[in-house]
């Protein structure tokens, strides 16, 4: 067997090659250590082998119990090598021992997707403690899971789950169609393969989920939906989605019933406003400043007089800046995060307008437009909607409020043709439907 | 990526010129127009414009005046831009006030420059000046926090909320000017020092002034034109010193026209109130015979005010239109209608309740 895997792997470093021979009989042994709980091989190999050694007990053990597979094929050696099994040929016969290292061994704490009084566990890296993740928390009989492997290189393992008595089948076959249309070299993300799948790498939004929350895959499997867990990722792809499930938060289900409805208008309001307040400022300013109140417009009057350039020049300063500010605290380490952050807010808040490079009325904008960016509960959404605010600031400055109110009907008009996975993007009836389906489902399992 | 890049520079090519930032732009808060006597130039264009400051402070508003004589309004606004350094902007201008010579001199029609104009508020309010409208724009009320919110707050009810201000936006206005049966109504603004005094009206015709309501009977034009509550009915109290206030919190109006030969017009107002000020002693008598006192006075001050409307000629109430509406008219009826309307007899009811004395007992 050796030979063998020498042959396909040329004798890499990191890999032992054994022959042990522990005084009666001999065994060949194999694996990456690297990849290896070296304790279980331990355990499960070199203890029954040396100084326990039984040969009636050793041979029933190898045939018996369930770690041990038996390898017939040598051309998939290589494979089981690398994903982290010990190959091990006694008697002529070679078996495959999965002893493959863990890293996690518990649930991650939510990073992304906090909740307040929710659960707290959220997906890790590994597919197996995620997959018990799911398990638990829709522990039905009807819940399908399906296993394929992606990637040239990576071999990454993923999972589809849904519950094969609600699952919404069109959108199901069109997953497994396009899933199999995919070729890529490296799969490292979630997000990765979403955006491959959906077939719309140029779409403005979202048109998967990416959820690192169990609790919110439960629900959407119970929904209709399928799920999709790719090794190596602690974010789960939930597919189709509408817009309306991107501006949900689980404590939404948590919290008391207007309590939950009066967040999600604050919410719906504040993606709005982070959307349109800049160009508003823009043609409000430039364009029709009767639109104001007159207080305000001869406060916004008088706080522009120092300002020596036009206000969509501003608004560029401004959003610069802050988009640079944000995306500077998202990829700084920790420890220096705090420290862009102050410098930022300086910036920002007072020297800006100071110098009189943007008016005090800009600053407030610039703020609203940040702080209601982060309302939104998604992360991909909330990038969508960042992206839109300058679509809306280039009709601005063209055409004022008419460019404004004109994107938005263009921008409404877009989401009602967009589709995910076949299923209408803007569709407002479709959670209803999903219920009563639903419903239909429990009774009839 | 092409289409995109040549998408984009038609876009730039399409956008027109109205762009001009908030600062570059004069404000003008309120225009006055005066008659001037010269035939060649009859109207004198005055604007109010606003210097504005990112302070707001009470009496910190600071304005500028400028003035000229055209043949007509659309050319003295034009000629007026000469003067200024930034471009003039009436989507502010909430004011609009005409000298009293104008409206003895000129012609109404000239006027639809202001519903003509795209940047003219409809809600923008009309009102004449006494003497003359520069007089008016000259004033500065001490207590202003910003330019030209004095008359915004007088007669936007958001301010002041006075039964004697009678307030014309421009959609009414012109909608009286044109409509059967309607005549428009002005607010005559006189000054004070450094105060605006706004108590009486000014009713005209389709062209000219025909006449001016003394502040009391400002007052129940209003309540009964423009149900405008917050309003009193005051009478002496009989054979004690002393009078009989009430306010008037809610009132409803209804107006029935018959259909004889020379209709009779009867109007119906109902007036809810508290009594605000009273004699001793008088809480504990009996209301009812006060609101019926109330009521006799209101009405018999009523029916004389409607019958001098009617002697000059005028219909700010919109009677002409309501017997139209009512009885399906066309022109010949209103005909008739204007045949008759100097005989027609006014009968007003009124039903008084007073709701109590107020908050003591």
């Amino acid at each position: 067997m050796l030979d063998r895997i020498k042959s396909i792997l040329k004798d890499p470093a990191d890999l032992t090659m054994e022959t042990m021979d522990n005084g009666y009989t001999r065994m060949e042994l194999c694996f990456f250590p690297s990849m290896c709980d070296l304790k279980e091989i331990k355990d499960g190999i070199l203890i029954p082998f040396s100084y326990r050694f039984d040969p009636d007990e050793f041979r029933r053990m190898l045939n018996s119990d369930l770690c041990f597979i038996e390898a017939g094929k040598p051309e998939e050696w290589g494979n089981m090598l690398l994903k982290g099994c010990a190959l091990l040929e006694y008697e002529g016969k070679v078996f495959c021992y999965a002893a493959i290292r863990k890293m996690q061994d518990k649930p991650a704490d939510t990073e992304v997707e906090a909740s307040l009084q929710g659960p707290q566990s959220a997906f890790t890296e590994d597919l197996d403690l995620n997959t018990y993740l799911l398990r638990l928390r829709y522990n039905s009989p009807t819940l399908q899971a399906e296993k394929l492997e992606k990637g040239e290189l990576s071999n990454t393992r993923i999972m589809i789950f849904y519950d094969r008595n609600l699952v919404d089948e069109p959108s199901l076959e069109e997953l497994r169609k396009k899933l199999k249309n995919i070729e890529m070299k490296l799969v490292q993300a979630s997000g990765q393969l979403g955006m491959y799948m959906g077939g719309s790498r140029f779409s403005m939004f979202p048109i998967t989920l990416k959820t690192e929350r169990p609790d919110r895959i439960a629900q959407l499997i119970q929904r209709g939906k399928v799920a999709l867990l790719v090794d190596g990722s602690r974010f789960a792809i939930a597919l189709p989605v509408r817009f309306f499930d991107f501006m949900h938060a689980m404590d939404d289900d948590y919290e008391p019933f207007w309590m939950g409805r009066l967040i999600i208008a604050f919410r719906y309001i504040g993606m709005l406003l982070s959307m349109t307040l800049p160009s508003l400022y823009i043609s409000i300013s430039s364009y029709n400043p009767e639109f104001f109140r007159v207080q305000l417009a001869f406060s916004v009057d008088g706080s522009r007089a120092a300002v020596p350039y036009p206000s969509f020049i501003e608004v560029f300063i401004m959003l610069f800046m802050i988009e640079a500010l944000i995306e500077a605290s998202i990829r700084l380490p920790r420890f220096v995060g705090s420290t862009a952050a102050t410098v930022g807010g300086l910036i920002l808040g007072q020297a800006a307008q100071q110098a009189g490079l943007v008016s005090s009325i800009m600053i407030i904008v610039t703020s609203v437009v940040a702080i209601s960016n982060f309302v939104i509960p998604n992360s991909s959404f909330s990038y969508s909607i960042r992206a839109m605010k300058y679509i809306f600031v280039v009709a601005s400055i063209f055409y004022g409020m008419v460019g404004v109110i004109i994107t938005m009907f263009l921008v409404v008009v877009y989401l009602c043709n967009l589709r995910s996975f076949g299923q209408p993007y803007l569709s407002l009836f479709k959670q209803g439907e999903e219920q009563r389906r639903a419903r239909r489902g429990a009774e009839s399992s | 990526m092409r289409k995109i890049g040549l998408l984009i520079a038609i876009f730039a090519l399409l956008s027109g010129c109205g762009i001009k930032d908030i600062d570059k732009r004069f404000f003008v808060v309120t225009t006055g127009i005066d008659w001037t006597g010269n035939p060649e130039k009859p109207y004198r264009v005055s604007l109010r414009l606003a210097i504005t400051s990112s302070k707001l402070e009470s009496g910190s508003s600071k304005t500028e005046i400028i003035s000229t004589d055209a043949a007509s309004l659309a050319e003295g606004v034009r000629h007026l831009k000469s003067y200024v350094d930034k471009e003039l902007d009436f989507g502010h201008c909430r004011t609009f006030i005409m000298g009293k010579q104008l409206l003895e001199h000129g012609n109404l029609n000239a006027m639809s420059w202001f519903a003509r104009r795209r940047d003219i508020q409809r809600v923008a309010n009309f009102a004449v000046g006494e003497p003359d409208a520069l007089s008016i724009l000259r004033v500065q009320p001490i207590s202003e926090r910003y330019p030209g919110n004095a008359l915004f707050l007088t007669f936007n009810r958001e301010g002041t909320e006075s039964p004697y201000i009678v307030s014309i936006p421009l959609f009414d206005f012109t909608r009286r000017h044109f409509e059967m049966g309607l005549d428009p109504v002005l607010p005559i603004i006189r000054t004070a020092e450094s105060t605006y005094i706004v108590d009486r009206v000014l009713l005209l015709d389709k062209n000219n002034m025909r006449l001016a309501l003394d502040p009391a009977e400002t007052q129940l034009y209003n309540m009964t034109a423009n149900r405008i509550d917050k309003s009193e009915l005051v009478m002496p109290a009989r054979g004690r010193d002393g009078r009989i206030v009430m306010t008037v919190s809610q009132i409803r109006t209804k107006i029935r026209i018959s259909h004889a030969e020379v209709p009779q017009i009867t109007m119906t107002v109902k007036l809810r109130g508290m009594l605000e000020e009273s004699p001793p002693n008088q809480l504990g008598e009996n209301w009812k015979e006060i609101e019926r006192q109330l009521g006799q006075q209101f009405s018999d001050r009523m029916e004389a005010l409607l019958e001098k409307i009617r002697d000059a000629g005028v219909d700010p109430y919109g009677f002409g239109l309501h017997y139209l509406a009512t009885y399906f008219g066309g022109k010949e009826d209103f005909k008739h209608w204007q045949s008759v309307y100097p005989n027609v007899k006014f009968k007003v009811v009124a039903e008084v309740k007073v709701t109590g004395p107020g908050v003591v007992r």
